[in-house]
Order: C-alpha cells, then sequence, then structure tokens
C-alpha cells in the first residue's frame, strides 16, 4: 500500500526486512498468539525507545520492543541538516530525546514536492521503516509532512507512553483492564435498575470505583460510542444519558464539559481518551 | 561537518562544558562502532518540564511551552502550563499570548535561556502538556531520557 515502488528501489534495504517479519514471527518463542496482527502495524516511538530497541538475530531481522515488532513507526521532531540529492533526501530527525538519520527516497515529482516543504528547524511527522546498516539504525521515511497542528507533538508522546503501556501490559500477560472493565462496569448499571431507582441515588455506581468521576466518564464516553448514530446528527439527548447510565445530570454536564473543553481540536480529543485509558486526571 | 553536530547545542561560554562533551564522545567511540553517534544520538535531550519540574533540571537542557506574557528587553516573562511565571531570554518578539515553545538550558528554576522556539498558535491544550511533563519524568521516564 505505501507505494511498492519505492521499496523497489531501495531493494538492498527494506525488501529484506519486508519479507523477514514473517519468518521472524513464526520463529519467536513469544506467547503471545495474535503477535501476527501485531507485527505489521505502525509504532509510534521517540529515538530513545529505537536506540533501546533489542535487535532478533542479524542485521537483516526486525527490532523489537515490548514483544513487538518495530517494522513501521512514526515519528515526530525538528528536521536538521536537510541534504538534497538527486535521488533522495537525507536528514536529522531530533524529537528531544535523540536524534536519528533519516532518508526519503524520491521517484517522483510528489516525493520531490512533499520534500521541498520541509525546511531546517521544522516541525515534521514522519513514516518509515527502521533499517540497520552497517551497526547503525535509521530511518528509511516513506512520508514526511510539516507539523501544522502543533498539538500533535504533544499528542505523538503521549500515543508512544499509551503503546508502549498497552505492549508491556499484554507481554506481561495482564489482560489489558480499562477496555474490559469498562464494559463490564456498562452492563451492570444499565440493566440493574430496572425497578425504581431514583436518578440522583450513587450506590449504583459508587460502588465500582473509589474515584466516581473517572469511571462516569469512561460511562458517558462509551455509551456515546456504543450508540452513535451517525445518521442521525442530534446526537443523543442528556435526558437519556443520564437516564440510562443513572446518572445525576449535574454530574453528566460537568463531564461533558471537560470533555467538550479538551476537544477544541482533534488531537486533544484523542489525548482525552488516552488519558482516560491510562487512568490519570 | 560531523563537528557541529557535537558542538550545536553547546553554549560557548564555559570550555569545562566542552571537555566534558569531548570525554563523552572518546567513551562513545571506544565502546560503539565508529558511525553510531553519528546516526543515532540520545546525549542530548530535552527534558519535558513546567515550571514545577524545572528545578530538578537545572544546568540542562529542557524544553516546555509558555504563554508570553510581555518582553522587557532582552527578557520575556511567560506563563507556563502549571500556572507560574518563568522568565525567557533570548527570544525575539513574538505575538503576545500566543504559545511559544521554547528549548534550551535551564538557568534557574524560573528561568530558561533559549536557543530554539518555535511558535505554536494561539490555542494549545496545556493541561494535557503539563500531564504530559509529569508522565515524561515519572513513570514514562525511560522513553524519554
Amino acid at each position: 500500500m505505501f507505494s511498492s515502488s519505492q521499496f523497489d528501489a531501495t531493494a538492498g534495504f527494506s525488501g529484506g526486512g519486508f519479507m523477514s517479519s514473517q519468518p521472524s514471527n513464526f520463529n519467536d518463542s513469544s506467547p503471545a498468539p495474535p503477535k501476527s496482527r501485531e507485527t505489521q502495524g505502525l509504532v509510534p516511538v521517540t529515538v530513545k525507545q529505537i536506540s533501546e530497541a533489542s535487535q532478533t538475530g542479524d542485521e537483516k531481522s526486525n527490532f523489537v520492543i515490548n514483544g513487538v515488532d518495530l517494522n513501521n513507526v512514526t515519528l515526530v521532531g525538528m528536521a536538521f541538516e536537510k541534504v538534497e540529492r538527486n535521488t533522495d533526501v537525507n536528514f536529522v530527525l531530533d524529537d528531544g530525546t535523540g536524534r536519528i538519520k533519516c532518508r526519503r527516497w524520491v521517484n517522483e515529482t510528489f516525493d520531490t514536492k512533499e520534500m521541498e516543504e520541509v525546511m531546517n528547524g521544522m516541525y515534521v511527522r514522519v513514516f518509515g521503516h527502521l533499517k540497520s546498516f552497517q551497526g547503525v539504525r535509521q530511518l528509511v521515511a516513506f512520508s514526511v509532512r510539516p507539523v501544522t497542528n502543533f498539538e500533535e507533538i504533544p499528542f505523538h508522546f503521549i500515543d508512544c507512553i499509551h503503546n508502549h503501556l498497552r505492549s508491556k501490559l499484554k507481554l506481561e500477560g495482564i489482560t489489558s483492564t480499562n477496555p474490559s472493565s469498562v464494559s463490564s462496569l456498562n452492563t451492570p448499571v444499565k440493566n440493574a435498575p430496572n425497578g425504581s431507582q431514583p436518578p440522583t441515588s450513587t450506590p449504583a455506581y459508587a460502588q465500582y470505583s473509589v474515584d466516581g468521576l473517572k469511571d462516569c466518564d469512561k460511562l458517558i464516553i462509551d455509551y456515546l460510542q456504543q450508540h452513535s448514530d451517525m445518521s442521525d446528527e442530534r446526537g443523543i439527548h442528556v435526558n437519556e444519558l443520564s437516564r440510562e447510565l443513572k446518572l445525576p445530570m449535574d454530574r453528566i454536564m460537568s463531564v461533558l464539559l471537560y470533555v467538550s473543553f479538551s476537544l477544541r481540536k482533534s488531537f486533544a480529543g484523542d489525548v482525552t481518551q488516552l488519558f482516560m485509558l491510562l487512568g490519570c486526571r | 561537518m560531523e563537528t557541529s553536530l557535537f558542538f550545536q547545542n553547546i553554549q560557548p561560554l564555559f570550555p569545562c562544558k566542552q571537555i566534558k562533551h569531548l570525554f563523552k564522545l572518546c567513551f562513545q567511540s571506544l565502546i560503539f562502532p565508529p558511525f553510531s553517534f553519528q546516526a543515532m544520538d540520545t546525549s542530548n535531550p530535552a527534558v519535558f518540564v513546567n515550571a514545577q519540574l524545572i528545578p530538578n533540571f537545572i544546568g540542562k537542557r529542557v524544553r516546555t511551552v509558555v504563554q508570553v506574557n510581555q518582553y522587557g528587553g532582552e527578557v520575556a516573562t511567560a506563563k507556563s502550563t502549571d500556572d507560574s511565571q518563568l522568565t525567557i531570554k533570548g527570544l525575539p518578539q513574538v505575538p503576545i499570548m500566543n504559545f511559544i515553545e521554547v528549548i534550551g538550558i535551564a538557568e534557574s528554576s524560573n528561568s530558561i535561556d533559549a536557543e530554539l522556539w518555535t511558535d505554536f498558535g494561539n490555542t494549545f491544550d496545556t493541561n494535557s502538556f503539563n500531564q504530559l511533563c509529569q508522565l515524561a519524568n515519572g513513570e514514562f521516564k525511560g522513553l524519554f531520557l
């Protein structure tokens, strides 16, 4: 999908890496079965994480971090020392945790145009493939885009933390607590008060958490996500939220205000959700 | 060309800093393959800080986002993401009340000597950045430093 022509041009580089991902997957003694799903994913990383990733075997094999293959990665940082040549553009990406050399092959005018926009000292989002060449870790970039919405910068680092936490938990065999616990939180609250439970009573949800507001956030957002009907632009009425989740109106309004305040930009919205998953306010 | 990489972020004021950095380089070249510090260099990170965290990193390279309140000659007074006042040196004229990311050396517990700066515009989620600073220096320090 990501322009196989580019990988043909770099036959010495990514052709080998791309194909070796499958055999190395089977040779791995990692216990997690759905690993093949993780192998081809795009992992947000910091340069520091790349420098610490272990490499299974020789140069042609993949980098591994937290049991996840680091094939395709994405980074956000400042571009420096941009050197334009006929066939490729080299630059150094500094994301505040370290510097890594990046190479972008330019075969078509689209590639040249994309790289022309990149200036030294500019924040860019890079998507690329990790390679090791003569013991040196480098990035073969297949997409370099200037950052225009600067919420992307804290978002990327929070994304790295989130991804690290998620894959670390999977590696340790602990089932990820948040999604399953929230879904199990949802059903009891919705099914239980079929009787005459007044909406202002707290016991229905207070027993599930010490920090009541945190789980209320998750309940509301999950309800919204499950019941969102894209064809109906009116959305869900707060009365319905209050009725279905058995939460007092003022609590719902405060949560919605907080979420909508954070949702000024799309990245900020993702950030809020990420923070909730991380379990911090 | 390679030397510029090493001295780019060193303040040319105190020779002892340069000497320390040279020793670090010699040590690295003995352990790692000769090209490693050219391509993958994690020796000079910039720590995510807010006003509360700066005192832990005096003399070190830090990065933070501030909102500039006023200018006084060469020095700008700015509000940090945790609502404290910071002094930023070496910042050119930027629109007041814009959010600026500053990367530089922390001179004291409330001032930064700016090396690089980026204008983030007039909207920015300070709350998220603040929490990122706490995470990046707390539980998830290993991903950054």
